[in-house]
């Protein structure tokens, strides 16, 4: 009862509608996730945050963790300090 | 692309904030072990004492959030202040809002991926400065800054800031290194990771820490682990055992028995819920013979439900009390202020005890008699807890990229399908397992944490939760790994000897 008769397919034009519909609307469904969508990210047991390469001022991971020591040795100087001469206010 | 998207805030800032750089080539498997044992001793060093306050300030610092201090590793007194709860709460944030399309974010986008994942580290840096300004103006460091008398000196803006700086920057090198961790140099998920530390390591020094301190408002000194104090104190006496007993259990002011019995009771009911699972017969469509089961946890998700439970909880009771302390300083009427809080200073921990307010029933009772006395309080915050995890497992499960159409694609992708089933029917044959066993899961691992809670575990349930997930999941990472790669692995090669493993 459709005059844009395709061969096979359901009898009914609003059917074949809805069909289609369904077929388009899960075939460009925006991905959930990161991982979803292919690259690494956070799986149903972790929780990644970090997992592309952004733009950003690049620094190497050795750096971060010189640069955490020695922000701990700052701190331990600090304090070394303060005792060796005694009232620092 | 329609109009302004949140996402668009975010590219103003690209060129300032630091990012760890992608591994140029594949990071060897003894490089990650270094990585991570690396990281595991940055963390504990970590947690010294911040610089401008008197010694063993903890105990003189007064406590609102003490009832969820250990589930995301804040410190009071040390650099770790702020714990992981800017990076938890960003992640959540900004993941849930995707997955549940509340931000116009296109994923498949590189661009729109990278503009997300800055994202979350600059909600975690915005995160971390609002509740540390947040802090310091609300007066938690009064009482312990060196040479500063709170009722008579002027407001030490100097100490202030230095004290701000120390613990601001901390949290930024903290959420640097969680980076490292999840772009594949260490194994496993940063926070999580840590976590895991913090809780193995606070188990062992709360049960035979050897340091000794001061008790509040008195001239004695007690030791840190709770059976070392015991061992101590024990005597022949009868007329003593009964209150070094009762002692032993709960004291408030350092760790005691019963936050120890919570902790293990914890470990070993998640340790036996991790290994209960469903196991799906699969075949292999390309070779013939090929039998294996697809293993469905009933932990489908981890601990993350109950991570999530806590983060908004944690989120409440700090804006709640920043918002108290903003309303008190701009003298609002004291009616006023109770509908919100009020709270009672406890002079032997010096721990802030709600006692009254709307905040007051999303806090979980110190202790098994205020359990039994205020049961409205109780009902509300298990109910809270319980929704919340359970709501979220069953997201997660969906939006992780966990869900049932993903793993039907990958199943598909390698040529696998379930035994005695249709190929078409994957999807459906998981959409029936996976649901439940992630909701099932959420819902008893959150009745465990609440039930630790309601004890006076004060969230030392929740946290061994997520400790001994993280480092299942941890352990799972590295034993792929090593079984892939441990081959050409040097350190394994030096620890075992000759031959090969």
């Amino acid at each position: 009862s459709s005059s844009s008769a395709a061969p096979g397919g359901l009898r009914s034009a609003v059917k074949r509608k809805t069909t289609a519909d369904k077929k388009a609307s899960t075939a460009n469904a925006l991905p959930l996730s990161t991982r979803a969508a292919g690259a690494g990210g956070s799986s149903s047991t972790m929780m990644k945050l970090f997992t592309d390469e952004a733009q950003g001022l690049r620094v190497d991971p050795l750096v971060v963790l010189v640069l955490a020591v020695g922000f701990i040795f700052s701190v331990i100087i600090l304090h070394v300090f303060a005792k060796i001469t005694g009232k620092f206010t | 692309m329609s109009g302004f998207r949140l996402l668009d805030l975010v590219k103003f800032f690209l060129p300032v904030l630091p990012e760890v750089e992608w591994p140029v080539e594949a990071i060897s498997f003894d490089e990650r072990i270094v990585f991570t044992v690396g990281s595991g001793i940055i963390y504990l060093v970590g947690q010294i004492p911040i610089y401008g306050l008197v010694p063993n300030a903890q105990f003189k610092i007064e406590d609102p959030f003490f009832s969820f201090r250990s589930v995301f590793a804040m410190e009071k007194g040390t650099l770790f202040e702020l714990g992981v709860l800017p990076v938890v709460t960003a992640a959540f944030f900004w993941q849930l809002a995707v997955g549940l399309k509340l931000v116009n974010v296109n994923l498949g986008l590189r661009s729109d991926r990278e503009l997300f994942q800055t994202g979350q580290k600059l909600t975690s840096f915005v995160l971390a400065i609002v509740y540390g300004v947040g802090l310091i103006y609300s007066g938690y460091y009064d009482n312990a800054i060196r040479g500063y008398d709170p009722l008579s000196d002027s407001t030490p803006y100097g100490w202030y800031g230095l004290i701000l700086f120390q613990f601001l920057s901390w949290s930024f090198i903290i959420t640097l290194i969680v980076e490292v961790f999840d772009k594949g140099y260490a194994f496993g998920s940063g926070a999580l990771s840590f976590l895991a530390l913090q809780t193995a390591t606070n188990l062992i020094a709360e049960l035979v820490g050897l340091e000794i301190f001061p008790i509040n408002n008195s001239n004695k000194f007690e030791s840190y682990g709770a059976l070392i104090n015991f061992t101590r104190n024990f005597s022949f006496d009868i007329s003593k055992i009964g209150t070094n007993v009762y002692n032993s259990f709960t004291r408030l002011q350092l760790p005691n028995f019963t936050s120890f019995y919570i902790t293990v009771a914890t470990t070993l009911a998640v340790v036996y819920l991790q290994n209960l699972r469903i196991e799906l017969p699969i075949r292999s469509t390309r070779a013939r013979g090929m039998n294996n089961v697809f293993p469905i946890r009933l932990l489908y998700t981890g601990a993350l439900p109950v991570l999530f439970a806590y983060t908004v909880i944690a989120n409440i009771q700090y804006f709640g009390y920043l918002a108290y302390v903003v309303l008190q300083k701009a003298n609002v009427s004291s009616f006023a202020l109770s509908i919100i809080a009020s709270f009672n200073l406890d002079s032997y921990s010096n721990r802030l005890n709600l006692t009254s307010g709307a905040l007051y029933f999303f806090s979980s009772s110190p202790s098994l008699l205020s359990t039994i006395l205020s049961p409205i309080r109780t009902v509300v915050y298990s109910a809270t807890v319980i929704v919340l995890a359970t709501w979220f497992a069953e997201k997660w499960s969906y939006i992780s990229g966990s869900a049932p159409k993903d793993i039907s694609k990958q199943f598909k992708d390698q040529g696998i399908s379930i035994s005695g089933k249709r190929d078409i029917s994957i999807t459906k044959e998981l959409s029936r397992v996976i649901p439940v066993a992630a909701v099932s899961g959420g819902f008893i691992l959150a009745a465990i944490a609440v039930a630790g809670d309601l004890l006076g575990g004060l969230g030392k349930s929740a946290a061994t939760i997520v400790g001994v997930s993280a480092a299942f999941s941890v352990l799972e990472e590295f034993m792929v790994e090593y079984q892939q790669n441990g081959g050409a692995s040097q350190l394994s090669g030096a620890l075992s000897g000759a031959g090969f493993l």
